[in-house]
C-alpha cells in the first residue's frame, strides 16, 4: 500500500504495471469552469488489462476520459498515450490514433440505421470489421433497422460495435451499463468480457460497482477529482474505509 | 458486404430515378409552356435550385445561414462583370463566378461554421450578405451602386426553335436544378451524407469515430454556396440585369421560409415550398405584402403544428398509415445473442 499526496490510501498495483504502458497520466489536473474537476491525477493502463473506475457522481471520471481523449485539455500534468504526450491534441486525431471511446449516452447516431452507423465508424473502409464484430454481437439481423427504434440494450450494443470495427488498442467504456436492467446488465458485461478476452485492453467507467469489480483487472477509484485509491479488487476489499465508501454499491 | 441493405439500394434508386422523371417533366413543360408563364417557370426553377441546394445545410447539417442569397447574388455578379468588363465568353465567366464564389465561401465559411453555436453562425453569415449590399452600393464605378448592372449579351433575335430568351434560359435552369438535385442525392448517399448526418445527430460522436465536425460543416456550406453560385451564373444573364436586392437579408429569410414550410431534408419539400411561396402567389397575382403575411402565418403554423414541415407531415402520416397493426419483431437475436457466456469472472 501507498499513500497519496492528499492523504488517501493507495494500494501498489498488484497487476505489474508494464514498463511502457499504453497510457500514462500523469499527474493530471482540469478545471473547468472555475471547478477543480481534476486534482493532480495518476494512473497508468498497460496492454492487456482490463481498468474499473469507480466513484461517486462528480468524482471526475467521466472529465478523466474526456481529458485523456483530447475532449477537454488538462489545466496542468500531461497524458501519454503510447509514450507520446497528448498535449493539445485534438478529439478527432486522438480517436484515429487507436484510443477509442463510448459515450454516455446510448450508442448510435440517430437517424442512421445500425448498419450505416458501423460504416461510419469503419470510415466505409472495413466491412470485414463490420461483418465480424456483427457476428460476435449478432446485429446481422438488425442491420437496417433505424437505432432510434432499437431496444437501449441493442443501442448500447451498437455503440459498442462502432468501437470494436475500429480495432482498437484501448477501449475506453463510459458508463456501458447504466439505464440497463439486471438481465441486459449481465448481458452486456459477458459481451466486456468477451472482448478483453480477445486481447482489447478496456478501460471502464461504471457505476455498476459488483460487475465493476467481477470483470476488472485493476480499479481505480476517484472522488472529488482526486486519485482516491488504485489496485486489484481483492487489495481494495480487504482496506475495510474503502470498501465501505467506494465498494458497497 | 451490403451494409446499408437492399431497402436503402432501392430507395437510393428510387431517388435517382426521380430526379430523372422530374427533369424530363420540367424539360418538356419548360420547351412547350406558354409564353406567359415562362418568366414564372423560370422563377420556380432557380428558386427551386436556391433552396434544394440550400437543403444541404438546413436539413442535412441543421445549419441556418442568414446570408444564402448573397451567395446567388456574387455568382451573379461576378458573371456580369467577368462577361462585361473582362470580356470573358459567357461560359467561362459562369464557371470562374461559380469558383469566385467558392471562394468567398471558404473565406466566410470556415470561421463561420467553426462556432459551435447556431446563432454565431447566422450572424456571420447574415452579416456577410450585408457586407456584399454595401461594397457594391457604394462602388458604382465598378458595381452599378445600388441602381444594379444590366447585362447585354448580344443575343436573342437568333434563338434554336424560335425561342425567345427567356425560354432558352429555361431550359438552362431545367438543367441547372437537375444538376443541383443530383448533387444533392449524390451527397446524401454517400459517405460524406453519413458523415454530415452524424454530425448532425451529435458533434461530440463524430469527434469520437475520428471526424472532425467542422470539416464536413465548411464542406456542405462551400458546396451549396457554389450551388447557390450556380444558379446566379444563369439568373443574372436570364434577367439581363441584377442589383444588390437580390442578396438582400429578405430573400434568405425567403428561402429559409420555403424550406421550412415545405419540409426539410427532401427534395419535394424544398420543391413544395417555391410552389406555394413563389409559384402561387404569382400565378394569383398575390400582393407583396400579403405574401409577406402568408409567409409568416405560414411559418408560425408549421413551427406550431408540424415542425417537420408540409412534406415531412405527409410523409409522417403516410408511414402511420402504412405501419403493420402487429408490433414491430422485438430485438430478438440480439437478446438471444446476448445470453451470458458464463457466469462472468
Amino acid at each position: 500500500m501507498t499513500q497519496a499526496q492528499n492523504g488517501a490510501v493507495v494500494s501498489s498495483p498488484a497487476v505489474p504495471v508494464d514498463p511502457e504502458p499504453l497510457l500514462d497520466v500523469d499527474d493530471v489536473s482540469c478545471v473547468l469552469g472555475g471547478v477543480r474537476a481534476l486534482s493532480e491525477v495518476t494512473m497508468h493502463i498497460a496492454p492487456g488489462e482490463l481498468v474499473g473506475i469507480i466513484g461517486p457522481n462528480g468524482a471526475g471520471k467521466t472529465t478523466l476520459f474526456n481529458v485523456v481523449t483530447g475532449f477537454v485539455p488538462a489545466t496542468t500534468g500531461e497524458v501519454r498515450w503510447n509514450g507520446v504526450p497528448l498535449r493539445g491534441g485534438k478529439a478527432h486525431r486522438v480517436a484515429r490514433s487507436g484510443l477509442v471511446r463510448t459515450f454516455q449516452n446510448v450508442g448510435g447516431f440517430a437517424g442512421l440505421t445500425v448498419g450505416e452507423n458501423l460504416e461510419l465508424a469503419t470510415r466505409g473502409r472495413d466491412p470485414e470489421a463490420i461483418d465480424r464484430v456483427e457476428t460476435m454481437l449478432h446485429l446481422a439481423d438488425m442491420r437496417a433497422r433505424p437505432v432510434e427504434d432499437c431496444s437501449l440494450a441493442t443501442r448500447k450494443l451498437v455503440g459498442i460495435a462502432m468501437a470494436l470495427v475500429r480495432t482498437p488498442r484501448l477501449l475506453l467504456l463510459d458508463e456501458p451499463l447504466a439505464g440497463l436492467d439486471d438481465t441486459d446488465r449481465d448481458r452486456v458485461t459477458s459481451l466486456i468480457e468477451q472482448v478483453h478476452d480477445s486481447g482489447v485492453t478496456v478501460c471502464m467507467v461504471e457505476h455498476d460497482i459488483g460487475r465493476t469489480l467481477r470483470l476488472a483487472d485493476r480499479m481505480v477509484v476517484l472522488d472529488a477529482g482526486r486519485l482516491v485509491a488504485a489496485g486489484t479488487p481483492a487489495e481494495l476489499a480487504r482496506d475495510d474505509v474503502l470498501a465501505r465508501n467506494y465498494l458497497s454499491s | 458486404m451490403n451494409v446499408r441493405g437492399t431497402s436503402m439500394r432501392s430507395k437510393r434508386t428510387r431517388q435517382w430515378g426521380g430526379v430523372l422523371v422530374v427533369g424530363v417533366v420540367l424539360f418538356v413543360l419548360a420547351a412547350f409552356v406558354p409564353e406567359n408563364r415562362v418568366l414564372l417557370l423560370n422563377a420556380f426553377l432557380a428558386y427551386g435550385a436556391l433552396v434544394v441546394g440550400l437543403d444541404l445545410l438546413v436539413g442535412d447539417l441543421r445549419m441556418m445561414p442568414a446570408g444564402h442569397a448573397a451567395f446567388f447574388g456574387a455568382g451573379g455578379y461576378a458573371t456580369v462583370l467577368l462577361y462585361q468588363k473582362a470580356g470573358l465568353p459567357l461560359p467561362v465567366a459562369g464557371a470562374l463566378a461559380v469558383l469566385i464564389v467558392a471562394a468567398l465561401a471558404a473565406l466566410i465559411g470556415l470561421p463561420a461554421v467553426g462556432r459551435s453555436s447556431g446563432f454565431s453562425f447566422a450572424i456571420i453569415t447574415f452579416a456577410f450578405g450585408e457586407l456584399l449590399i454595401q461594397l457594391i452600393a457604394n462602388v458604382p464605378g465598378f458595381f452599378g451602386g445600388s441602381s444594379g448592372l444590366t447585362i447585354d449579351w448580344g443575343v436573342g433575335s437568333d434563338m434554336p426553335f424560335d425561342f425567345s430568351v427567356y425560354r432558352y434560359f429555361s431550359l438552362w435552369l431545367v438543367g441547372v436544378l437537375v444538376v443541383v438535385m443530383l448533387v444533392v442525392v449524390a451527397v446524401r448517399n454517400s459517405h460524406l451524407g453519413l458523415r454530415m448526418k452524424a454530425v448532425r445527430a451529435d458533434e461530440n460522436g463524430t469527434r469520437g469515430l475520428g471526424f472532425n465536425p467542422t470539416t464536413y460543416k465548411a464542406i456542405a456550406f462551400v458546396l451549396a454556396s457554389m450551388l447557390a453560385g450556380l444558379v446566379g451564373v444563369f439568373w443574372a444573364p436570364m434577367n439581363g440585369f441584377i442589383s444588390p436586392d437580390t442578396l438582400g437579408v429578405n430573400q434568405s429569410i425567403l428561402l429559409l421560409g420555403m424550406l421550412i414550410i415545405g419540409g426539410v431534408g427532401r427534395i419535394t419539400g424544398a420543391l413544395v415550398g417555391v410552389v406555394l411561396l413563389v409559384t402561387l402567389p404569382a400565378m394569383f397575382d398575390v400582393d407583396p405584402v400579403l405574401r409577406t403575411v402568408l409567409v409568416g402565418l405560414l411559418l408560425a403554423i408549421v413551427a406550431l403544428l408540424q415542425p417537420a414541415g408540409i412534406v415531412g407531415g405527409l410523409a409522417k402520416l403516410w408511414t402511420r398509415l402504412r405501419r403493420p397493426k402487429t408490433p414491430p419483431p422485438a430485438d430478438g437475436p440480439v437478446d438471444a445473442a446476448l445470453e451470458p457466456a458464463g457466469a462472468g469472472r
